[in-house]
């Protein structure tokens, strides 16, 4: 298995700079919905969680997905959406553990990370290292 | 499409519950930016000076910068502006968090309220549904039950919540808009208390639309040379962020209660050593506004379950009531928060408080039985809650330090500390003359973030030379020649720092960024020249350096003028009294400062407003008002005659 992201949430400091260069990343625009990495506030305890595709053994999306429209990367082991076959039903968002799918407010389709091909943004945006791009098998950094 | 500007605003009447959705004057927002800029323009036009700051004329504007909701580093500020009750002034409260930038997403650069609300109302901003709601069941909540409430309506864990809590609800004149769990607030001189004024509870926000950059490449190649030079602010505050200077200074703050011989007290000392102990105790987690690296917030728990985001002045009350626990300070700024007061003037007020019984200027009968005492935290809490509710005596204090002076009597006022009617920060850098000058003239009024820039210098471990080298000073080469010696107590060249200093200032609030990225005491990350071009690459409008003076000082002179139509006069251009008549305590000279001088000091304050091209009486001139393009300000002032004897 190559190379994944690695969230901590006990390091994020909830200041949501990975949605906004992921949507500038991949929609050109300075927008939360298009984000691929959103970030889940709990402010009554102050725990903040990047939520993104975890390349889950079993990806409950592909399990619900009516037309077939929802694969796993073989590389990378994520999500991937055939928009060509994807009805809109959003039967993926609700069945995500992670939340890691989504639908652009105002958009026409339903979104998902693609690691930006193996460099991704958040990653580098992120100061406290709540993202970290590193390999599966380290434990210790989830 | 707009570009760094949303391009909409919106117009709301609570009287009449009339919501208009109106296009922006593009002119106007090129012209003033955003901010305070977009905010004291509405003002005067539309705010004459026979409007109360409680009346149903004055307006409550929330004007978000034009890079707010960009990825500039701390571009997450908005402004609230008004007529403030406390001062009677044009005021501004600066507040980061989350809220304005989801207003920017929503599509509204600002949204002016006015009227008055005939019952309590919430005002919920979704995109374009606008809705004005009952708020009846949020009356007398605090502000983290209002949150949590409004946000359970709406079901949408996105929504951003500011709101007042009972002291706003009161028209208390020191009460602050809460942006509540975030460890935010619009809290210096009353805009609560305006809120609360128009019945208005709460204003909830969601967005989810586009924010467009005219130039994104130049763009995110300047924040990415940003973010390069954020490492050493990131470092400065580690290892345990900004909340282990939470407490920085409070052995040589200045609090000046009338027995305040020769502080600090023992207990005040080695408070490095004791700061880092409480956080290792308490500290939960350490986070921060959008979009914002620095970690300035902190999440720490407190004894008896309370979770609290401490502040700058979360210690004002171990000083003003002598209490050297900080576990007793932060339950009172809770307090503060919950009540939706500022903390800093509610600290002031309980020692002003305190210090008028023990002078025996004040009886037990006179605040309803009660024994004022240093050192008893029960003082404390009880006076919090009587100036919230405006109970008992407490309905005086309410009304802040310099009109409950007046009621009083008897000398009171001699034991205030203020600027231009508000309470000023214990803070001891206020006693450098280039501080105090500051201090004296900024259309802030006490902000010791806007009085700190030109010390900073020595507030760091890195060494002066090595802080100036490094380009961390947020002045030019030429103004390192002030830098001399004994630069913490000279006036040499404070007038030009001050009025430099000024305008970056005024610019990264019409931006929407933080001055901690700015210069506000520390390592500035991004400079006048850096800010300038974002706005430029944003925006797609060519801004050079003298183009970005021109906008400031517009601003500047726009405030001016609107407060000297209110009150304000050159006499009130002053330090608080203290400064000039009382000697430092022993640590502060340790430190290098002196008390201040009169006529050096009014010197430098002529200088000033020369540079401002304000006449010697601080009144901007004809000239400079046509040179700025405001016509109609310079025709307003001469019908008031304020140039008739020129």
């Amino acid at each position: 298995m190559g190379k994944t992201i690695l969230v901590n949430a006990d390091k994020c400091t909830g200041c949501k700079m990975c949605e906004l260069v992921c949507s500038f990343h991949h929609a050109q625009t300075f927008k939360p919905s298009a984000s691929r990495v959103k970030v889940k506030v709990n402010s009554r305890e102050a725990i903040f969680t990047p939520q993104v595709c975890m390349n889950c053994e079993v990806c409950p999306p592909i399990e619900v997905c009516p037309v077939s429209a929802v694969s796993t990367d073989e590389e990378t082991g994520v999500a991937v959406i055939d928009h060509a076959k994807c009805n809109l039903c959003r039967e993926c968002i609700a069945a995500c553990p992670y939340n890691a799918i989504s639908f652009e407010a105002g958009g026409n389709e339903v979104i998902v990370c693609d690691r930006c091909g193996g460099d991704p943004e958040c990653v580098k945006i992120c100061f406290p290292e709540a993202l970290v791009w590193a390999e599966a098998e380290e434990p210790s950094a989830v | 499409m707009s570009y760094g500007w949303a391009g909409n605003s919106l117009e709301i009447d609570l009287s009449q519950g009339k919501i208009e959705k109106k296009q922006n004057d593009t002119k106007l927002y090129e012209a003033f930016l955003g901010g305070k800029g977009i905010g004291s323009k509405i003002l005067w036009d539309r705010v004459p000076p026979q409007v109360e700051a409680f009346s149903s004329d004055n307006l409550l504007i929330l004007a978000t910068g034009v890079l707010t909701g960009t990825p500039v580093p701390s571009g997450s500020h908005g402004c609230i502006c008004f007529k403030s009750p406390q001062t009677g002034l044009i005021s501004y409260s600066n507040m980061g968090g989350f809220w304005a930038v989801e207003l920017k997403s929503a599509g509204y650069d600002t949204v002016v309220i006015s009227g008055k609300a005939s019952s309590p109302v919430y005002l919920w901003i979704n995109n374009d549904e606008i809705e004005i709601r009952d708020a009846s069941h949020l009356r007398g909540k605090d502000t983290i039950e209002t949150a949590r409430i409004i946000k359970g309506e709406l079901n949408n864990g996105r929504v951003q919540v500011i709101c007042i809590g009972p002291a706003g609800e009161n028209k208390v004149h020191i009460a602050s808009i809460e942006h509540p769990m975030t460890g935010d607030s619009a809290a210096r001189t009353g805009p609560g208390a305006v809120m609360g004024d128009k019945n208005l509870k709460a204003i909830a926000i969601h967005g989810t639309k586009d924010i467009n950059i005219a130039r994104s490449p130049e763009f995110m190649e300047l924040c990415e040379v940003v973010f390069q030079k954020s490492g050493q602010l990131r470092e400065s505050l580690e290892p345990e962020g900004w909340c282990a200077m939470m407490m920085a200074g409070w052995d040589t703050a200045f609090f000046g209660n009338a027995d305040d011989k020769q502080p600090p007290q023992p207990e005040f000392e080695d408070y490095e050593k004791k700061n880092l102990d409480f956080l290792k105790k308490y500290l939960v987690r350490e986070t921060g506004c959008y979009n914002c690296t620095v970690r300035c917030q902190a999440w720490l728990h407190l004894p008896e379950a309370t979770y609290y985001y401490p502040r700058c002045e979360s210690f004002a009350f171990s000083l003003g009531c002598k209490i050297p626990d900080l576990v007793f300070s932060l339950k009172c700024c809770n307090l503060c928060v919950r009540y939706g007061l500022d903390i800093v003037s509610t600290a002031r007020t309980i020692a002003f408080a305190i210090d008028l019984y023990q002078q025996g200027i004040l009886t037990s009968e006179e605040v309803d039985g009660m024994r004022l005492e240093h050192g008893n935290a029960e003082v404390a809490f009880t006076l919090i809650e009587k100036i919230a509710q405006r109970k008992g005596f407490g309905d005086i204090l309410a009304n802040g330090t310099y009109q409950a002076a007046r009621v009083i009597g008897k000398g009171a006022e001699k034991h205030t500390h203020l600027v231009k009617k508000q309470d000023i920060s214990p803070d001891f850098f206020i006693l450098s003359p280039g501080s105090a000058l500051s201090l004296a003239t900024n259309d802030r009024l006490d902000s010791h973030s806007m009085i700190t820039s030109a010390i900073s210098p020595d507030m760091w471990a890195l060494p002066r030379d090595a802080y100036i080298k490094g380009g961390w000073w947020l002045y030019p080469a030429e103004y390192e020649k002030y830098l001399t010696d004994d630069y913490l107590a000279s006036y040499n060249g404070i007038a030009e720092l001050t009025y430099y200093g000024e305008n970056v200032k005024i610019i990264t609030d019409l931006a929407g960024l933080c001055w901690w990225w700015t210069g506000f005491l520390n390592y500035t990350a991004i400079k006048a020249d850096t800010i300038i071009s974002l706005i430029s690459h944003a925006t797609g409008m060519d801004i050079d350096e003298a183009k970005a003076i021109s906008i400031a000082s517009r601003t500047r002179a726009l405030m001016r003028a609107n407060d000297v139509r209110l009150w304000l006069r050159k006499k009130d251009d002053i330090a608080p009294e203290i400064l000039f008549d009382r000697e430092p305590t022993r640590r502060q000279q340790q430190l290098g400062f002196t008390k201040l001088d009169r006529d050096k000091f009014s010197g430098q304050l002529e200088k000033y407003y020369e540079l401002r091209g304000w006449n010697s009486q601080g009144v901007p001139t004809a000239e400079t008002l046509d040179e700025l393009g405001l016509d109609d300000v310079r025709q307003d002032l001469e019908e008031r005659g304020f140039y008739k004897d020129e």
